[in-house]
């Protein structure tokens, strides 16, 4: 396990590598001249000239390949152009938002994800159980800033009970709507796939045998039935959860929510070059760290799995 | 049957439509739904219903081609590296590990800005963000085909690799690959929708279905039809591209669709 | 971020060979683990956000649509950014809220001849941390704005200075045309006589910051009304009274700006009461003003900002052809559909609330003469690309353009990049046409020319449209050398008549931008520009 775990880290060095080349080949060959951004409307080429010379964007193109690895290999990810600010101190301030928010929209996810899928399953082919499913199908499919607009439109303009934006003094009635958004298509998934694998498990002998036992049947269902529904579980909450934290660019922007995902649509926009790069290769690194985890939590749950050749997953 | 609606109409918009999309019409603006127009009409008088049969095939052309260019290059390398492993298979998954940890909107901005917001942009920013998961997938699919004993009978009949790999092993995992297809359309026109709300995706005055709604949000509480109207179509199209998935999974294997039945 | 992929993963994630999936029960007892975790997880979160509601203190809630990046007056070059330089850093001058000049730092100043400039210094101006302004801090930040080791991009607001090149390029070692004779008095003296000089004093990049103080935190020490108290990038800036400041505001404890960026968040954000000034969308325009609940809140301001249709006039180089795409446009309908009709056409490029501004006619709406000038030129069938931003407004403005223009036979086509690359491919002159607007950040006519339209900006210095007319220069910077008020507004209107007739624009309409105030404000003042605001009089109830 830890030999495997090992080796998995090391497999970063080589994916960070590449991730960071193609960012830095792709936002060489990219229109827009990050000195633009930082002149305003009215400039001259001198300025410009000055500027570039300044973040040794004259350089050739190797050189400064050469010199953004050799700051990386030194855990440098540099200067924003814009902000001037450190970018490695931009993404620790910026993170701590967006993990709060990813926190929040799994914990709805899974929660409500769980609770509907099992209440479907229990109340199986009744009203009910139609429109869960029904509810969960339509879900996944809304567009999120969709989503998020009217849910502002219900529960703050309409209803008044909730904050439209911001992360206000930090309390979590801020969260609420963001979070619902974030979390919709994940926990639309989660409840059908509790739903079938408790289905399928009714079925299974072990659990009438159960049953024969005695046992009342919530409690089958719930421990018997939910753990074969975990595994999909966990690869959702795997994949959901690593993409949260890379920034949830739409549900930010409607919510004002400053987090990692803000950062990066701005640093893209502004051509800050530094920002970008640093703020791709922190989401990488902790895509990777999410799915290893997923993976090692397979292994422990299911004993079956061999992590051998999980090693792609 | 939802689909087959989308599909017509976004495929005989021209002759369907009752009006012409970009046909401004000042005096007619923000009319509420009627008998004359349907749907409403937009903030320059144009029918709302026309522009969201017109907007079907700007979206489900981008879904479709998109789709395929992804599923074309996941197939083939999928195949390639499940089948040959080794060295073709590092290479194939490290790629593809570099794809999958790349945040995918970042991409799709930059060959946005690259090429332009065109359509053909759109196609190859998806297609290019797509490949890495339907790579894994055949991978997969190949890797366990192998181990089978009628395809080890085959090999050791001295059938050559490309023969073994088109009549058998691509046949096998043309199932999923189907399934994965269907849903992955409802994920590109989301995906679609979502580029046009940050403004680059379809170029005005064409309709899309993603600019159709961000833009009628501006006019959320004054005309809400412009933006519920194409909100509602995109949800219901991802809805059926999703049903049509289910449906064909457990018509074909119903093994794979195990934990999805419903 | 990852849009489509997450979903295409997680297609994948359910296909996986069925090896884990074959049916017997898991042998861990993990049944609930993970729900168990994620209640866990929520109670936590719970318990970390136990905080009351937003406190209801007097503070001014305002909206900024993006985030300020850098909050020193030498580098600051948005909007965001110099509306806050201007709160907390005084210059010489400052703007009252209706656009005109107002002593600030200098109580007085004079000039004869529009080259030499003598400042004096109130004696009472103070830096946030007690200390007196002295003319050698003014000094200090001018060269520090002409120094090429502060790269500010805003150095050519002080270029004009004599002596300002060579310090620049490092031949002098200060500045010579400026002079400190004593602690309270300046004397500034330009190349040649500059008349709009004064107004673009007031600009951020000519703020005057403790040159001591840069470099030992974000944001610098100044001197103006309001002092940064407290800065998290991405989301907020709030500003307090600064307690030696002169003008120091009494009603309100503090200013606080927060970062929403689309529209549609901050008219929530106004109707639940935590925005207390909103810019209007224009869709929603009409809704407010037939409400007589609020139409009385309303604040209707004409922006001194022109909406143009740029032609490449490199490439038109016949003037009937650009004058028909002027004759072929419904500006007043546009006005109309998209604005509520508050816009006003524009027939020049100086706005109404400028000197020089003239109301004048010209390009009536007549598709028909449109059309003949079109043929007169042997154009027709033009087909051009039209480039503009991603805005939602731009999108509106050009998708009506494009229908106008059909009407006439010429076929536009719109290629809507984001701003980087717009402005790169628009500014090397490689387009046909381009949608853009111009606002004033001094309100002086020269601001609206000489960038505009004079050929030493062609490009990125402003004149976009590449126009290039050897007489309409000189007579721009005569201009800029008068010194009587009146004699330069009507130069100015003369050579903004001229360009007119020359059509390098399809002129287009100054916006009109309507506001509204929260119940619990009285006394704002909606400033002419953005850097001309001033809270002194604002009170704010709980």
């Amino acid at each position: 396990m830890l030999a495997y775990t090992f080796r998995r880290i090391l497999w970063f060095v080589p994916i960070l590598l590449g991730v960071a080349t193609v960012t830095f080949l792709l936002l060489h060959v990219l229109p827009g001249d990050p000195v633009l951004s930082m002149v305003g409307e009215r400039y001259d080429a001198e300025t410009l000239a000055r500027l570039r010379a300044e973040m040794h964007l004259d350089a050739p193109l190797y050189e400064r390949y050469a010199r953004y690895l050799a700051d990386l290999a030194r855990f440098d990810l540099g200067t924003s152009y814009v902000t001037g600010v450190p970018v490695w101190e931009s993404i620790r301030g910026r993170f701590p938002h967006t993990l709060r928010l990813a926190a929040a929209a799994m914990a709805i996810a899974v929660v409500f994800g769980v609770t509907i899928g099992v209440l479907a399953a229990w109340r199986r082919g009744s009203a009910l159980d139609y429109m869960l499913v029904g509810g969960a199908v339509v879900g996944v499919s809304m567009p999120v800033f969709w989503l998020g607009v009217l849910l502002i439109y219900v529960f703050s303009m309409r209803l008044g009970i909730l904050p439209p934006s911001g992360f206000g003094n930090g309390s979590i009635a801020y969260l609420v709507l963001p979070a619902l958004t974030l979390a919709m298509a994940s926990t639309a998934y989660i409840a059908r796939i509790t739903r079938s694998s408790v289905l399928d498990e009714i079925h299974e002998t072990y659990v009438k045998a159960a049953r024969a036992k005695g046992a009342g049947e919530s409690r089958v269902l719930v421990r018997h039935a939910l753990r074969n529904a975990l595994l999909p579980i966990i690869t959702v909450v795997g994949v959901d959860f690593g993409s949260y934290l890379s920034g949830a660019v739409l549900t930010e922007s409607i919510f004002a929510w400053p987090g990692l995902g803000r950062f990066t649509l701005d640093a893209i926009m502004k051509r800050d070059l530094p920002a970008i790069q640093g703020a791709v290769l922190f989401m990488a690194i902790l895509f990777m760290a999410v799915n290893l985890l997923v993976d090692l939590l397979y292994a422990r749950v299911d004993p079956r799995v061999k992590l051998s050749r999980g090693a792609q997953t | 049957m939802l689909i087959l609606v989308v599909v017509l109409g976004g495929l005989f918009a021209p002759w369907l439509a009752p009006y012409d999309p970009t046909a401004i019409a000042m005096d007619d603006a923000l009319e509420p739904p009627s008998v004359g127009h349907w749907l409403g009409t937009d903030a320059f008088g144009r029918d709302v219903l026309s522009r969201v049969m017109y907007g079907a095939r700007f979206s489900l052309e981008v879904g479709v081609v998109s789709r395929l260019l992804a599923l074309m290059l996941g197939t083939c390398l999928g195949l390639v590296a499940g089948y040959y492993g080794g060295r073709a298979d590092q290479i194939v998954m490290r790629v593809a590990d570099v794809t999958l940890a790349y945040p995918g909107l970042l991409l799709l901005i930059a060959v946005m800005a690259a090429v332009g917001p065109s359509k053909v942009a759109l196609f190859l920013a998806l297609g290019v963000v797509g490949w890495a998961g339907v790579a894994r997938l055949v991978r997969a699919q190949v890797l366990s085909l192998k181990e089978r004993e009628f395809v080890t009978a085959i090999r050791s009949l001295g059938a050559p690799h490309s023969r073994v790999i088109a009549r058998h092993v691509f046949p096998n995992v043309l199932t999923p690959i189907l399934v994965i297809f269907s849903m992955g359309l409802g994920a590109s026109i989301m995906a679609e929708s979502s580029l046009s709300f940050l403004g680059l995706g379809a170029q005005p005055p064409r309709p899309s279905w993603g600019s159709m709604i961000s833009g009628g949000l501006d006019y959320l509480r004054v005309a809400p039809w412009l933006s519920l109207a194409p909100g509602i179509v995109v949800t219901l199209a991802v809805l059926g591209f999703n049903l049509v998935g289910d449906a064909l999974r457990d018509f074909f294997d119903p093994k794979l669709g195990r934990t999805q039945r419903r | 971020m990852r849009l489509e992929r997450r979903n295409a993963a997680r297609r994948a994630s359910r296909l996986t060979p069925p090896s884990y999936a074959a049916g017997a029960p898991a042998a861990t007892p993990a049944g609930g683990r993970v729900a168990v975790l994620a209640v866990l997880l929520l109670i936590v979160l719970l318990a970390s956000g136990c905080g009351g509601e937003r406190a209801s203190s007097p503070m001014l809630e305002l909206a900024l649509e993006t985030a300020p990046n850098r909050l020193d007056p030498a580098l600051a070059v948005d909007v965001a950014e110099g509306e806050i330089c201007a709160l907390a850093f005084d210059g010489l001058v400052g703007l009252a809220p209706d656009g005109a000049l107002s002593p600030a730092l200098a109580r007085a100043w004079d000039t004869a001849d529009g080259r030499r400039y003598v400042f004096h210094l109130d004696a009472r101006a103070r830096f946030s941390d007690g200390h007196p302004v002295r003319a050698a801090d003014v000094r200090a930040s001018f060269e520090r704005v002409l120094a090429p080791a502060t790269a500010s991009p805003r150095a050519w607001v002080l270029e004009r200075i004599r002596g300002a090149k060579a310090f620049r390029n490092g031949s002098a070692a200060s500045v010579a045309g400026i002079e400190t004779p004593d602690d309270s008095t300046l004397v500034v003296e330009l190349e040649e006589p500059f008349a709009p000089f004064l107004s673009m004093l007031a600009l951020p990049a000519a703020r005057v910051v403790d040159v001591a103080s840069v470099g030992a935190g974000d944001v610098p020490v100044g001197s103006g009304p309001w002092v940064i108290s407290e800065w998290v990038r991405g989301d907020r800036v709030v500003l307090v009274p600064n307690p030696h400041h002169a003008r120091r505001a009494l009603g309100i404890e503090g200013v606080r700006y927060r970062v929403i960026p689309e529209p549609f968040t901050r008219i929530a954000e106004f109707e639940a009461g935590s925005i207390d000034v909103l810019e209007i969308p224009d869709a929603e325009v009409p809704r407010f003003l037939s409400d007589p609940a609020r139409s009385a809140r309303l604040l209707e301001r004409a922006e001194l900002r022109v909406f143009y249709l740029g032609l490449n006039n490199a490439r038109y180089q016949d003037v009937r052809v650009r004058r028909a795409l002027n004759h072929a446009v419904n500006v007043p309908e546009l006005s109309r559909v998209l604005q509520a009709g508050a816009a006003i056409p524009a027939h020049g490029a100086i706005p109404p609330g400028i000197p020089g501004h003239r109301e004048r006619a010209g390009y009536d709406y007549d598709p028909m003469r449109a059309q003949a000038l079109l043929r007169e030129a042997g154009a027709e069938n033009l087909k051009l690309e039209v480039w503009l931003r991603e805005s939602a407004e731009g999108g509106r403005v050009m998708e009506a353009v494009q229908g106008y223009w059909r009407a006439v036979g010429v076929d536009a086509t719109l290629v809507r990049r984001e701003w980087s690359a717009f402005k790169e491919t628009v500014s090397a002159g490689k387009v046909d046409a381009f949608l853009l607007d111009w606002f004033g950040d001094y309100p002086d006519a020269e601001n609206f020319l000489f960038p505009l339209f004079h050929s030493a900006n062609r490009g990125g210095g402003g004149n976009r449209s590449f126009f290039s007319d050897p007489e309409v220069d000189r007579m721009i910077e005569d201009a800029s050398r008068m010194l009587d008020p009146q004699a330069r507004a009507d130069a100015c209107a003369h050579i903004d008549s001229l360009v007119f007739a020359r059509a390098p624009w399809v002129y287009l309409y100054f916006p009109t931008t309507f506001h509204i105030v929260s119940e619990r404000v009285t006394g704002y003042r909606l400033p002419k520009l953005y850097l001309a605001n001033d809270f002194s009089g604002v009170r704010v109830s709980r």
